[in-house]
């Protein structure tokens, strides 16, 4: 039985949950301290607390999009001359 | 803190009411369905059999009185969100069965079955804390409005990552089986380190186990019933509440990452929410093997189940079984979370 795709796939999950735990440490270590809780403070401090956030999220999406197309694209590329 | 006698005896009683209602009532409701003409294809097989459709109603019911015995016993209000969750949810899913919901209809609906958790929130604050324990590094503060804002998010990313991952036999029913297990694992370790914890925070998760166990039996190739969106739509939002409940929020996100995986890469193939009867290409096509392969259509769309199937033709009880084995690995990385976040 052929195991190879199984094994990219959970590459793909543990780099999907290496950026979770990874963005959670920036989040809780540069994102909070950044200003007082969004409720209490000012806007500008709020909008970029919300901003960074935001960005982490991007960060995953983009991962994720870039380990699909390179998933992909060597899984359809002939790897011998047969 | 250990749980009591009586902690103990709303475990038992979880786990124990679904099953027997689900084994008790399950063949007959399959004969009841074929007789009345219920069925859909089962494409994936040679000849296209047909399957009785939907389960969710008898799901629904099982859960409904698995949290109905854990309300009995610790008289609280977590199995009584649980189940209006539920119930709403698998509402939404009938309709869908019966009528069809359109694809940005179907998750903005989903996005109401927040509600119950944010109003019952405010009747009793001591429901769920409204912050994130991350592993590692603490939790966030406390902020009411926009924990409820992440709820009513998840609520649809939650079932229609679960709906979206539902296309073989088995794969659902065991896929929410090894989620809610790491659940159960996340919310012992969580109860374990927690001065006065509610242990009917672990009661009220373990009819959805139970469910999706005794289901499993019923769906698992060659399937003798299909869930229906009736049934996945409740499996994953009643998994978000109990997530949410459990305070495990995290470590539920951890588990369902092949889900999540798995719809982000279909949104973003197909450019949008697109109901999956109305998609240009199947991601997947039966062989004359017998086998399923990846479609190679230029309009097909990205799913987990064509990645694992690129250059590799599997068949269907191979590929769930595939399929159950990154559940598990992501099971294994979602214990793992809770006991970074918990247990540190």
């Amino acid at each position: 039985m052929k195991t190879r795709n199984i094994y990219g796939l959970m590459v793909i999950v543990s780099v999907a949950w290496l950026l979770i735990v990874a963005e959670s440490y920036f989040f809780v270590a540069v994102i909070r301290p950044e200003g007082p809780n969004l409720h209490g403070g000012p806007i500008p401090s709020t909008v970029l607390k919300l901003m960074l956030t935001a960005g982490l999220g991007l960060l995953w999406v983009g991962v994720m999009f870039a380990l699909d197309t390179f998933y992909t694209r060597s899984r359809l590329t002939p790897t011998s001359a047969s | 803190m250990l749980p009591s006698a009586s902690d103990l005896m709303g475990i038992v009683l979880a786990f124990a009411v679904p099953c027997i209602v689900l084994v008790t009532v399950m063949p007959r409701y399959i004969s009841f369905l074929r007789a009345k003409g219920s069925v859909a294809s089962d494409v994936h097989k040679p000849g296209a059999p047909k399957v009785a459709t939907p389960a969710g109603p008898m799901l629904v019911l099982a859960l409904v009185l698995g949290e109905a015995a854990v309300y009995l016993v610790h008289e609280s209000t977590i199995p009584v969100v649980v189940v209006e969750v539920a119930v709403f949810a698998g509402a939404i899913g009938l309709y869908d069965d019966l009528k069809g919901l359109g694809g940005i209809v179907k998750p903005a609906l989903m996005a109401l079955v927040a509600v119950p958790l944010i109003v019952e929130q405010q009747a009793n604050q001591s429901l769920y804390t409204a912050q994130l324990y991350f592993p590692f590094f603490g939790s966030t503060g406390t902020h009411f409005i926009i924990f409820a804002i992440l709820i009513i998010a998840a609520m649809p990313v939650a079932s229609n990552a679960f709906n979206m991952l539902d296309s073989f036999n088995g794969e659902i029913s065991g896929f929410t089986l090894i989620a809610s297990a790491s659940l159960i694992i996340g919310i012992v370790m969580r109860g374990y380190v927690t001065a006065g914890f509610n242990w009917d925070r672990l009661a009220a998760t373990l009819p959805l186990a139970a469910v999706a166990l005794c289901f499993y039996f019923y769906n698992r190739y060659p399937a003798r019933i299909f869930d229906g969106d009736s049934g996945s739509l409740m499996f994953g939002a009643t998994f978000a509440t109990l997530a949410i409940l459990g305070g495990v929020e995290i470590a539920a996100l951890v588990a369902v990452i092949p889900a999540v995986i798995n719809s982000y890469y279909i949104i973003l193939s197909v450019r949008g929410f697109v109901e999956h009867k109305k998609m240009g290409a199947r991601p997947t096509y039966l062989g004359e093997d017998g086998k399923l392969h990846a479609s190679d259509q230029p309009g097909a769309p990205t799913t987990l189940v064509r990645m694992i199937l690129l250059g590799e033709p599997r068949s269907e009880k191979e590929l769930v079984n595939f399929i159950l084995v990154l559940a598990l690995f992501a099971g294994v990385l979602s214990v793992l979370t809770s006991a970074i976040t918990w247990l540190r």
